[in-house]
């Protein structure tokens, strides 16, 4: 259970594996499902940083010491 | 000097052997292929043993030195890769079946560099499936096994890279670390891991996992081993947008400067959650060792552990997606279930997670800066356990918690490669029942001769590298 997404189910689960063009049956998205809500969840560990003023780290830019 | 003995030298006493003429690498190659045929059906290290390239290579090594035209430290040192790197002419599977028959044009860039370095390359070693996952329990080459206790895993995702190094089936080995893939199972098997800072090592040719988090690195018997490959593997490289243009400096440089007045920061949090009795024992006592020649020890508190250990794992899962999802849509049934799995998450997140994983990124990077204005290098476990049983699938905690173990063992190592900052596993003891346990060393970024030298002066004042897994038990 994720504060920022709604909880997966196996509809929801389907539609976002489909949009990667994946077609799974229903047993493996039901394999899927526990580590994807994981996954979802733990976003929460770092949605509320503050993140207001931060750009994405590209990541060829970590930081001052990139060809120094 | 015995077979055994000179299976187990460290590399830099091997090179002064060959330098001196004293051994030949037609011999000590001859040695170490005799091993991997002795040893390596029960261990499955290696994925590929490429013999007869090995024996060419060997005897031109031996030419030119007999002629004085010596190339250095590695000129004649078998070596083995982690079969995730190009090697041209050599088939490169990754681990997997999707790339059962790739046999690249060129050599990766690591690779180029220890060739013409002189050294002579063994084979590739056995990975975890294209790198994602922890053990080396590989559905498609084998399950690799623990030198120290074949029912253990040797780590991963190098876990065939540290189980060669550790029973003396090559004299060094390279790895890469995603989330801990040099160092967790350069800690369980009772090795060095060096991740050396993001960009520092070029990963042209090294089959990706997660672009933003994917290192190159070296997998030794002593520190100062580890300083001489990261000497040659170093350096520019425009084919790798990553890649840094910093100067190289000399890493034994400062490798028997000691630690005093060095501050060291120990995290009072995370660390030492959820860990194993006698690893922590093991960890705290190394600190000790390390306060005892001087070093100042100070606890220091970093709320954003947890932070990034997570964002970290949001880029792993969608840059790996990413990267495999033509095979996921068109061939799913040729991975093994288990990193299918793994993959399929990754389609789940979407564009605006990986995004504000990585504008956490950014913030969580700036806040590890500051916190290298007031120490010199940190100190942690490597991983909260020593080597699970192969058939373990969770660890159950003295409080009761229960853990994926994969997870777990990769949880004191993932956030140094969200943050890009050197790290190494050095051996710091072993378990009642004979198990490494490891001590993880980190610095700031490009700062390699700092984390070289606490590790090396642990590694001076301790024995640990000495002892050798019970091979025909």
């Amino acid at each position: 259970m994720s504060d920022h997404r709604p909880p997966l189910t196996p509809e929801s689960l389907a539609v976002l594996t489909r949009q990667a063009g994946l077609e799974l049956a229903a047993a493996e998205l039901a394999e899927l499902l526990p580590a994807a809500a994981a996954a979802i969840a733990a976003l929460d560990a770092f949605a509320r940083l503050p993140l207001a003023e931060a750009e994405p780290a590209a990541y060829f830019l970590l930081g001052p010491e990139r060809g120094a | 000097m015995s077979d055994e003995q000179l299976a187990f030298l460290p590399l830099t006493a091997l090179a002064r052997q060959l330098e001196r003429r004293a051994l030949s690498p037609v011999e000590v190659t001859e040695l170490f292929l005799a091993r991997i045929a002795r040893y390596d059906p029960a261990l499955r290290a290696y994925i590929t043993v490429t013999a007869e390239a090995a024996l060419a290579a060997a005897r031109a090594a031996e030419q030119e030195i007999r002629a004085g035209r010596y190339r250095g430290p590695l000129h004649g040192v078998p070596l083995a890769i982690k079969d995730l790197f190009w090697t041209a002419g050599v088939r490169t599977t990754a681990g997997s079946r999707i790339l059962a028959d790739f046999v690249p044009a060129e050599d990766a860039a690591a690779v180029a560099r220890l060739r013409a370095a002189g050294a002579v390359l063994l084979g590739k070693t056995n990975l975890e499936e294209f790198a994602f996952g922890a053990t080396t329990i590989n559905p498609h080459y084998g399950a690799c096994r623990n030198p120290w206790d074949r029912e253990r895993i040797a780590g991963g995702s190098s876990g065939g890279s540290a189980a060669a190094v550790v029973a003396g089936l090559c004299a060094a080995a390279l790895g890469s670390d995603t989330g801990g893939s040099i160092r967790q199972p350069a800690a369980l098997c009772g090795l060095v891991g060096l991740k050396p800072t993001y960009g520092r090592v070029s990963r042209h040719g090294a089959i990706p996992l997660s672009w933003a988090q994917d290192h190159v690195g070296p997998m030794t018997r002593t520190v100062r081993d580890a300083a001489l490959l990261l000497q040659v593997l170093a350096g520019p490289d425009d084919r790798d947008p990553a890649c840094s243009a910093a100067p190289v400096p000399d890493y034994t440089a400062t490798l028997d400067a000691g630690v005093r007045g060095l501050r060291l920061g120990v995290p009072s949090e995370f660390f030492w959650e959820r860990v194993d009795p006698e690893v922590e024992r093991a960890v705290r006592a190394a600190i000790e060792v390390l306060a005892g020649l001087g070093a100042r020890v100070e606890p220091l508190a970093f709320p954003y552990w947890p932070a990034t250990a997570a964002a970290g794992a949001t880029i792993l899962y969608a840059e790996a997606a990413a990267y495999h999802a033509e095979w996921l849509r068109t061939r799913p049934q040729d991975y093994g279930p288990a990193v299918r799995n793994r993959l399929r998450v990754g389609t789940t997140l979407l564009a605006l997670d990986y995004l504000q994983a990585q504008r956490a990124r950014a913030v969580l990077v700036r806040e590890a800066q500051a916190l290298f204005a007031r120490y010199d290098a940190l100190l942690t476990p490597t991983v909260p356990l020593p080597a699970p049983r192969q058939d373990a699938d969770q660890i159950r905690w003295p409080d009761g918690t229960r853990e994926d173990m994969r997870a777990a063992t990769l949880r004191f190592t993932r956030p140094f490669n969200l943050l890009g900052l050197p790290a190494i596993s050095v051996p710091c003891g072993f378990t009642a029942s004979g198990l490494p346990i490891g001590l993880q060393v980190v610095g700031r970024p490009f700062d390699e001769p700092t984390v070289l030298r606490v590790a090396g002066a642990y590694e001076a004042a301790t024995d640990w590298t000495q002892r050798r897994p019970p091979l025909d038990a």
